[in-house]
């Protein structure tokens, strides 16, 4: 494969940010080059200048970043200018980019068809009839049933996965010789991801294109790259077979990365305690308005039944919508419950009015997934840290110096309590809303997918941080997540949801190992990167 | 700061410094007549000295007549306005606070105002009530209120769903101590950038109002006003409809500007929004 | 669809009854309905004629049916000055204002969309600073002293006199008011035009078809220019209240006698009668328009049709 020509090929690319940045450069002396039919993952953290580099390749950069050096070919010829007209006639029928969010890149308002369509008109492909015959096939290539019908869709009617079907297709429609694909499954469920990086790699390799995949997750490296580039800060720190990254990374940024999407359930099951939080057959129905007068059910949690013990970790994994977040809001009784008992202590909850619950939410806390929203933007930090505790009865400047105290112990200086949350970044809030949490020293912490916004890196912070409180302070902790991996690591048993529904239930070892539900199955087999279990080895 | 602003800000002070402080530039009284004096030009148009702006069909000074109107029109158009923010954002966060019937019954108030233009409102009260000058500044201060209580509605409906609003009530705090410490600071700054967008239309319904001779009566006396009294004599003696009308003009213009830059400044997200 | 039809036709039918009501509440607080709503110079034995058949000796809720039974008949009562039906009064000068209106509309449409499309498409040039200064100006300028400029210009610079339109409306005459009218709906059609592309050019699907080598003025054509048209068909609705207000001062300046200057004159003379009913029919006006824009809306945007 090395003798072949290289269909890109970059040359120390440097492209410089505007003045007064954080940096100088977005990308530094980037070089890389990729042969026809390889798949090139490059990979890295958000503003690690992978998707510049993909806008360089497609001639595309916002107009304040400038290419400062480096050159770009595309089989042997240098590509033009950045955003120059002779760009138009190259993007579709010889290079062709698959964005992020499918939905949002297809016109809302013109059939998909149309659309598909377009891309052969605009180069010129054939007549009318031969490019509907071409779109219909393409619509077929990708795997979706029905292509007449599919035709005719607008986007909104179809599925996220769908609409990636769609756009891979546009981006097939003229059989380019580059392919990029910027974090193209990153906005699917897990499942979906799956079988859209299949049908990716499939038609890539079918085709002999030559790819350049971008991905931040290192499961979807080992799933399908043949090589791989890790970037970071704008520069590549080391290139390779996927072999050779995965298995005899040189860099220490590789290895952390890897370490954070290869942590396995090793964790023994600790000794049983007492429950302190229990849900009885818990039920949550939402009233869809279907029609004039009919409406439609749907049962957000169906009985779900859970028993939270004293200083142990409950993993709650599912999709979205499947339920997850609702049953969290159920327990803290944020939510109406439509069904069954949710028991503190013992003690039945349920029908508890707002004001009786008032003096039981510093015994359960939450911590949410959204750091950016989940802080009162005008409230300083310090205050905000120490309201919980003015709540319920401190005075304002006792509560106060117990704010700096959490402050200090989630890992944030002294200062951070006269600022407000606009200053600090995605992590650093993160810690603020546990720091929030724990200074009620509740019995009971909830954590609805409190690291999933967040970069791999500073999830293995967090997740480091959340096993280290809990042990100091002995909370029960519930862990929501999407992340088999992540619950794996930290939890002490595992419960799969699906549909508002309890699927699976056990140990990390028995969920994961084996899995007795075709959706756990499904779930385990589709986290990419097989959960480090079976990777690349 | 632009240049624009600055003289958006620049000509706004002076224009308030000149309603509050312009007596201090005429010797005259707003109301003294003097027939012998009628239609006199501006003193730099070749008018008596005595009289900087000249004067009106009775012979009154027209500076102090425009001081006084000036005063009028400020003070109308700065107290409507606050009355209408005030009832405008306390009813929109009263119905996403509520929901159920309260909120029914408020966006219905709010459809009805939609369907009528404040001015048309304000005309057939006037035709059935007495006017007086509180009924006018009543009917002034419900200019745009309806937009305060859709903005502030639904700012506090997606301030709701926020993570902080969730995580404040897991805390265990009250409603009254979530919706006024936290939420309404919040949304606070739909309703202030939606100040400045309808101060400018107070101030116009006012002179519009004045205009028809149905606002402010004699013998006190607004801008419009000022305006509709010497519009019969428009091509003789301009100064008496121009200067005023230019000065309401340029005050509408200077706090849109600045209205403008703050909402740009406040919240860039706000621009598309009804 | 069938079900956000009906609720929304429902909102409308709400909204009127509730401004009928308003109306009827004022009218009972003005005084004597029945002595405002009679055709004036008649005996008191007429007066009480109309009472009894008004039913103001019977309790409120029956004088509110009354009222409701006899507009849904179309009584609307007499103007108490000229004693005739203020139906039609109002007939015989909506044509002059529909078309006031209506070349009002039409000239901020036709000026103010192309030029707020056009700064969106020269963002942050001099050309967009030029159309956003437009914009303010045409928001803060009050539509009498743009007319009397207008007057006073007309005059003094071309000799013609614009403020006295007597005879039929024409094409030369009804220029200087609809401009005036329709300045302040330009300036926010400009504005709105602007937003509404800005905020299409930066979407996603427009980056996507840029990647795919469609060439610039196809994509503003095909993709951005019908999605950015979407929202403004609201504009349909928001600018017919700003030209029903605009409508009755503009009408004042320039002694255009249509239903703005009806409505003027009877509040200044408290024909009651005619300006109830003119407020019910710039109410029922405003409430079909929303309603037909919001309808309009569900027809054209395939994202809300599936609903």
């Amino acid at each position: 494969m090395s003798t072949a020509p290289s269909v890109l090929k970059i040359d120390g690319l440097t492209v410089a940010l505007p003045e007064g940045g954080d940096r100088r450069y977005a990308v530094e002396a980037v070089s890389l080059s990729i042969h026809a039919g390889e798949m090139l993952c490059l990979v890295g953290e958000s503003g690690s200048g992978k998707s510049v580099t993909a806008q360089a390749v497609i001639g595309m950069l916002p107009p304040s970043l400038r290419v400062v050096g480096g050159t770009l070919r595309l089989e042997g010829t240098t590509l033009p200018p950045q955003r120059h007209r002779a760009f138009e006639r190259l993007r579709g029928p010889r290079i062709a980019m698959v964005f992020q969010d499918a939905a949002a890149s297809l016109d809302p308002v013109q059939r998909v068809g149309r659309q598909i369509e377009e891309v052969l008109e605009i180069h010129g492909f054939g007549g009318r009839s031969a490019r509907r015959q071409r779109a219909l096939a393409l619509i077929g290539a990708v795997r979706l049933p029905d292509p007449e019908r599919v035709f005719k869709a607008y986007p909104h009617q179809l599925s996220g996965g769908q609409c990636q079907r769609i756009v891979i297709a546009i981006a097939l429609a003229l059989d380019p010789v580059l392919l990029i694909a910027d974090e193209p499954t990153t906005a699917l469920d897990v499942t979906t991801q799956a079988e859209i990086l299949k049908l990716f790699a499939e038609l890539q390799a079918a085709r002999g294109a030559a790819a350049l995949f971008i991905t931040h997750d290192m499961g979807v490296v080992a799933e399908i790259a043949d090589r791989v580039a890790v970037m970071r800060v704008g520069r590549i720190v080391e290139t390779g077979t996927r072999d050779e990254v995965l298995n005899r990374p040189q860099h220490p940024y590789t290895r952390q990365l890897l370490a954070a999407a290869r942590a396995t359930g090793d964790r023994r099951p600790r000794q049983t305690s007492q429950p302190i939080l229990e849900a009885d057959g818990v039920t949550r129905i939402y009233r869809e308005r279907s029609g004039l007068f009919a409406s439609r059910e749907v049962h957000a949690v169906k009985n779900v039944s859970l028993r939270l013990r004293r200083r142990q970790t409950l993993g709650v994994v599912g999709e979205s919508g499947s339920g997850k977040s609702t049953l969290a809001r159920c327990l803290l009784r944020l939510e109406p419950i439509d069904g069954g008992r949710v028991l503190f202590e013992g003690q039945d909850m349920t029908h508890r009015s707002e004001r009786e619950l008032r003096a039981l939410r510093q015994r359960i806390q939450v911590v949410l997934q959204d750091p950016f929203s989940a802080l009162d933007p005008r409230q300083r930090v310090g205050d905000a840290v120490a309201e919980g505790l003015i709540i319920h009865g401190a005075s304002r400047s006792a509560a106060l110096s117990r704010a700096r105290e959490f402050l200090a112990m989630v890992g944030l200086s002294e200062q951070a309590a006269e600022r407000f949350p606009h200053e600090f970044s995605g992590g650093q809030r993160q810690r603020i809303c546990i720091a929030r949490a724990l200074v009620l020293e509740p019995e009971v912490l909830i954590a609805d997918e409190p690291v999933s916004s967040l970069d791999v890196s500073i999830q293995a912070q967090l997740i480091e941080l959340f096993t280290e409180l809990q042990r100091r302070i002995g909370f029960a902790m519930l862990f929501i997540t999407h992340d088999l991996r992540l619950a794996a690591a930290i939890c002490d048993e595992i419960m799969v949801m699906r549909g508002g529904e309890v699927v699976e239930h056990g140990p990390p070892a028995d969920v994961l190992g084996n899995p007795q539900q075709a959706y756990t199955q499904q779930l385990v087999a589709a986290a990419p990167g097989g959960l480090g279990i079976r990777d690349a080895a | 700061m632009p240049w624009t602003v600055r003289l958006a800000l620049g000509f706004t002070i002076l224009f308030v410094l000149f309603a509050l402080f312009g007596e201090l530039l005429t010797p005259h009284d707003f109301r003294s007549a003097s027939l012998l004096k009628r239609f006199e030009a501006p003193s730099w148009l070749g008018g008596d000295p005595a009289y900087l702006l000249g004067t009106d069909e009775k012979g009154r000074d027209l500076l102090a007549r425009l001081v006084v109107g000036a005063r009028i029109s400020l003070v109308v158009a700065i107290i409507g306005t606050v009355i209408g923010a005030v009832i405008g954002s306390l009813l929109g966060l009263l119905a996403a606070a509520r929901r159920g019937f309260t909120e029914a019954a408020i966006m219905a108030a709010v459809d009805v105002q939609a369907s009528l233009p404040i001015i048309v409102v304000a005309l057939f009260v006037l035709a059935v009530f007495d006017n007086s000058f509180w009924l006018l500044l009543l009917l002034i201060g419900l200019t745009g209120w309806e937009i305060y209580a859709r903005l502030v509605r639904g700012a506090t409906l997606s301030a709701k769903e926020q993570g902080y609003a969730l995580a404040i009530r897991a805390l265990g705090a009250t409603p009254g101590r979530l919706y006024l410490r936290h939420i309404l600071p919040n949304v606070l700054s739909v309703s202030l950038v939606q100040f400045t967008v309808n101060l400018p239309l107070t101030i116009l319904l006012e002179t519009a109002l004045s205009f028809l001779g149905l606002g402010v009566q004699p013998p006190l006396t607004s801008l419009g006003q000022i305006m509709s009294e010497g519009r019969d004599r428009l091509l003789t003696s301009w100064w008496l409809t121009i200067i005023p009308g230019l000065m309401i003009f340029l005050l509408a213009f200077s706090i849109s500007l600045i209205g403008d830059w703050l909402r740009d400044r406040l919240d860039p997200t706000l621009r598309g929004a009804r | 669809m069938i079900r956000f039809v009906v609720l929304r036709s429902l909102r409308a039918l709400i909204t009127m009854l509730l401004a009928v009501t308003l109306v009827f509440m004022f009218l009972r607080l003005s005084g004597d309905p029945a002595a405002a709503l009679a055709p004036p110079d008649v005996g008191q034995e007429v007066i009480d004629q109309y009472r009894a058949k008004m039913g103001l000796d019977r309790p409120l809720p029956v004088q509110y049916a009354n009222y409701v039974a006899s507009l849904a008949s179309g009584d609307f009562g007499y103007s108490i000055h000229t004693g005739r039906p203020a139906l039609g009064l109002f007939l015989e000068r909506l044509p002059n204002t529909l078309v006031l209106g209506g070349a009002a509309l039409a000239i901020a449409l036709v000026v103010g969309i192309p030029i707020g499309v056009v700064a969106a498409l020269n963002r942050d040039s001099p050309i967009d600073r030029g159309v956003m200064a437009f914009s303010v100006f045409a928001f803060a300028m009050p539509n009498f002293f743009f007319g009397l400029v207008v007057i006073l210009i007309g005059a003094l610079v071309f000799g013609i006199f614009f403020g006295g339109a007597a005879g039929p409306a024409s094409l030369g005459t009804v220029l200087a008011p609809a401009l005036t009218l329709g300045l302040a709906s330009m300036g926010a059609f400009a504005r709105f035009a602007r937003s509404s592309m800005l905020e299409t050019l930066n979407k996603p699907f427009m980056i996507a078809a840029e990647a795919r080598g469609v060439p610039r003025g196809r994509r503003l054509l095909r993709h951005a220019g019908p999605n950015a048209a979407i929202p403004l068909v609201t504009l349909i609705g928001l600018s017919l209240g700003a030209l029903i207000a605009g409508s009755v001062v503009t009408e004042q300046v320039f002694a255009w006698p249509g239903v703005g200057q009806l409505l003027v004159r009877s509040v200044a003379t408290r024909d009651i009668a005619v300006v109830q009913f003119l407020v019910l029919a710039v109410a029922l006006t405003m409430t079909l328009t929303n309603l037909l824009v919001d309808l309009l809306y569900l027809a054209i945007d395939p994202r809300i049709r599936a609903r």
